[in-house]
């Protein structure tokens, strides 16, 4: 197992029901059968991975496999969730691929300064995400999980 | 017609002339009185002097010829007597020499009476060596005496001088010379008058020409050019009169002109919607208008002569002088203000931001400098509004991208899942009009792309740098290859052309340009594209061009208007935003874009980057 395979979550930060409900459609279409968590804000994302507020007791330690973040989120904003994560020395190394819905280079040059691993254009149709996982190394923990009968590419 | 001209060199030999002529008639006429005079001496001398000079002569011969007779009687000797003969001849010989001092008839006289005398004392002597005495002897000596008595006289009355006549002769001479002495002086007299009278004449000319002159150019000088000089005469100072005349004219001309160009300054000064201030080089006002009375709150007269740095905030007042300084060092139009944040002072104290152009002004006292000063108060605050306004499209624009987009992909996203996963429970009718929701959603999509491209474009701020256009080139058309694979196009990029500019943006530019090429040339079975650089006015000049469908230059004012499309979306795709946005990129780097194309026979893009560093590299 990969030490950050803790329970192969997938942590998705969406607060659009419809750009969530087309991505997990996406995912489960690829047969990827991680546990995908959903986080409607930017806090909530911070208290899933750091065990605070509705997921007070939940176990820090356990990481998701990667992050999907989206940067327009109310309350706490993606940018702002993608600082405290590389903040913080635990989560530090934690893949996290930003969601965007333009190419706004501001958005793009932003997250990357603060240190996101990749970005995916939304919808983010499996393609995208497959280029985005691929590039993260995270393509055979992935696909080794979810869909071991499958021949790689 | 033109009156005779008369030189004043003319007018002075004239009267060198007339002076020479009467001084030499002076000299002839002297020389001939001379003459006469001396002629009148010449007459006394030849006359009178051989007269007086004869009688002692004559005498002396004849005493010596009587002594010979005297000593041939006291000797006895009749011998003796032969040589008295030649005493006589003695005697004629003078005589005959000193004959044309006498009266022809005097010397005759005078030998008949020698004759007889000689005769008488020779006799006389004869007879008394032979020692005759007797009566008759004393009557012979007696009569010898008398003989000798009457040669005496007749010697003494022929050389007698007339006194009377040697005095009217002298009397005359004098005359003569006297009335030499007053021809000359009548003469002299004369020439000297004419002399004068002439000389007066032209000098009386001269020096009213003179005066005329020395008045007119007076006048002149003091700026009054109404009154002409008015010179008598043709002579050169008449010449010079008319040549200061002519000069005057002009000078009036010029002077009008001067007036009229200057009062023009003051009214353009006084109705320019700026502040003017004047200003020489020691910094003080020379001049205002009235918009500064308005703008400062002072009057005309507080400010002449004042230092200009009265209407200066107090910051920039230290500074100033230098600035100055350094300014009419190297005099030029120079607007200041946009960057340096000026502000201006007003007699109340108050602080306004200003702009200000200076311009040199060269005058009589020296390069002054004319200041347009404008408060800006106004643009200052709409450029703060602007800013703000465009800090709210920024966030517009944001927001299109996120909100609108949102729906947006909803709509693609469910409409293609409905696609995939209910296909079996539509009819091909239905799943149509579900591909044409896509394709609708798609197409919207990327229109707002363009959009924000193109407004980012505008906003984006150019760092420029050398790029490399003809590398760059090869990459877009590397990627526009592997994006078509089925398409052969030829494409040629002159090497080594290059521009300062933005990278991104001027990749954004060629990726539209050649993009566009690209799609355009899509029936050809033979597509060539071609990036090339020329230079028009030594200035590079890009170009981008193609063999495609080009396009009717009748509609080439379309060409860059955003969503202007000159072909439909089903022969070509695209936005209609891309050479908006590619005009956006080329004028934010300063440069003009155009086209050069024909309907079916290709189209060429041309562009400057607004600086002339660029161009094709060795």
């Amino acid at each position: 197992m990969n030490a950050l395979a803790g329970g192969g979550a997938i942590l998705l930060v969406e607060d659009n029901p419809d750009d969530e409900l087309l991505t997990l459609r996406s995912l489960k279409k690829h047969n990827i059968m991680n546990e995908i968590v959903i986080a409607r804000d930017g806090a909530e994302a911070l208290d899933y991975l750091f065990g605070t507020g509705a997921y007070a007791g939940r176990p820090p330690e356990r990481l998701p496999q990667v992050v999907l973040l989206d940067l327009n989120l109310p309350r706490i904003g993606g940018l702002d969730v993608l600082r405290r994560i590389r903040e913080t020395p635990r989560t530090k190394f934690l893949p996290v691929v930003v969601l965007t819905s333009s190419n706004e280079d501001e958005d793009v040059i932003e997250s990357y300064s603060l240190g996101a691993n990749s970005y995916v254009r939304k919808p983010v149709n499996f393609e995208a995400f497959g280029v985005a996982v691929k590039t993260l190394g995270l393509f055979w923990l992935l696909m080794n999980e979810t869909s071991p009968e499958r021949t790689t590419p | 017609m033109r009156p005779m001209h008369i030189s004043l060199r003319a007018k002075v030999m004239t009267v060198v002339a007339v002076t020479a002529v009467a001084f030499a008639s002076l000299v002839g006429a002297s020389e001939l009185v001379a003459r006469r005079v001396q002629h009148q001496l010449y007459a006394i001398r030849e006359h009178y002097v051989p007269r007086v000079e004869l009688e002692p002569a004559l005498r002396g011969q004849l005493e010596r010829l009587e002594r010979a007779f005297q000593d041939a009687v006291a000797s006895h000797d009749v011998d003796a007597l032969d040589a008295v003969g030649d005493l006589r001849q003695a005697f004629l010989a003078q005589l005959a020499a000193g004959q044309g001092a006498l009266d022809p008839n005097a010397a005759d006289a005078l030998r008949l009476a020698l004759a007889t005398y000689c005769a008488e004392a020779d006799d006389v002597s004869r007879r008394l060596i032979a020692n005759e005495t007797g009566e008759a002897l004393g009557e012979r000596i007696a009569a010898m005496q008398a003989d000798q008595f009457r040669l005496t006289a007749l010697i003494q009355t022929s050389t007698s001088v007339d006194r009377q006549a040697l005095a009217s002769a002298f009397t005359q001479a004098a005359a003569a010379e006297s009335e030499a002495g007053s021809y000359r002086l009548g003469i002299s007299i004369a020439c000297l008058a004419v002399a004068f009278a002439l000389a007066a004449w032209i000098g009386r000319g001269i020096i009213r020409s003179f005066a005329a002159l020395a008045e007119g150019l007076d006048r002149f000088g003091a700026g009054d050019f109404r009154r002409h000089i008015h010179v008598k005469g043709h002579d050169e100072l008449a010449d010079l009169a008319e040549q200061a005349n002519a000069m005057a004219s002009r000078l009036e001309v010029v002077s009008k002109e001067q007036q009229q160009s200057e009062a023009k300054f003051r009214s353009l000064m006084e109705s320019a919607p700026d502040a003017m201030v004047i200003m020489g080089q020691d910094g003080r006002i020379a001049l205002v208008n009235a918009q500064t009375e308005r703008l400062f709150g002072y009057s005309r007269d507080e400010l002449a002569g004042a230092p200009v740095e009265i209407l200066m905030a107090e910051k920039h007042r230290a500074a100033h002088g230098e600035g100055r300084a350094s300014y009419f060092r190297e005099p030029r139009i120079r607007s200041m203000g946009a960057a340096l944040d000026l502000y201006g002072r007003r007699k109340d104290g108050t602080e306004f931001p200003v702009e200000i152009t200076l311009s040199p002004i060269d005058t009589e006292e020296g390069t002054l400098v004319s200041g347009a000063i404008r408060d800006v108060t106004e643009r200052k605050r709409i450029e703060s509004a602007l800013r703000f306004s465009n800090k709210e499209l920024e966030a517009f624009s944001y927001s299109v991208a996120h909100d609108l987009r949102a729906p947006l992909r909803g709509i693609h996203g469910f409409s293609h899942a409905l696609l995939e996963d209910s296909a079996d429970k539509l009819d091909d009718e239905g799943k149509e009009f579900l591909r044409r929701i896509c394709a609708g959603a798609e197409r919207m999509a990327e229109l707002i792309d363009a959009l924000l491209t193109l407004s980012r474009v505008s906003r984006m701020k150019i760092q420029r740098q050398s790029v490399d256009l003809s590398a760059l080139a090869h990459i877009v058309v590397g990627q526009l290859r592997a994006s078509t694979p089925d398409r052969t196009v030829e494409f040629v990029a002159e090497p080594g052309i290059r521009a300062n500019g933005d990278a991104p943006l001027l990749r954004a530019m060629l990726e539209n340009l050649l993009g566009n090429a690209w799609k355009f040339t899509g029936a050809r079975p033979e597509a060539r594209i071609t990036f090339g650089c020329k230079y028009e006015e030594s200035a590079p000049v890009y170009y981008v061009a193609d063999n495609g469908a080009g396009f009717d230059m009748a509609f080439a004012n379309k060409l860059f208007a955003p969503f202007q499309r000159l072909h439909t979306v089903q022969e070509f795709a695209g936005t209609g935003i891309g050479l908006a946005t590619v005009q956006r990129i080329v004028r934010r780097h300063g440069g003009e874009i155009w086209a050069e194309a024909a309907l079916g026979k290709g189209a060429t893009f041309l562009f400057t980057l607004g600086n002339a560093e660029g161009g094709v590299s060795a």
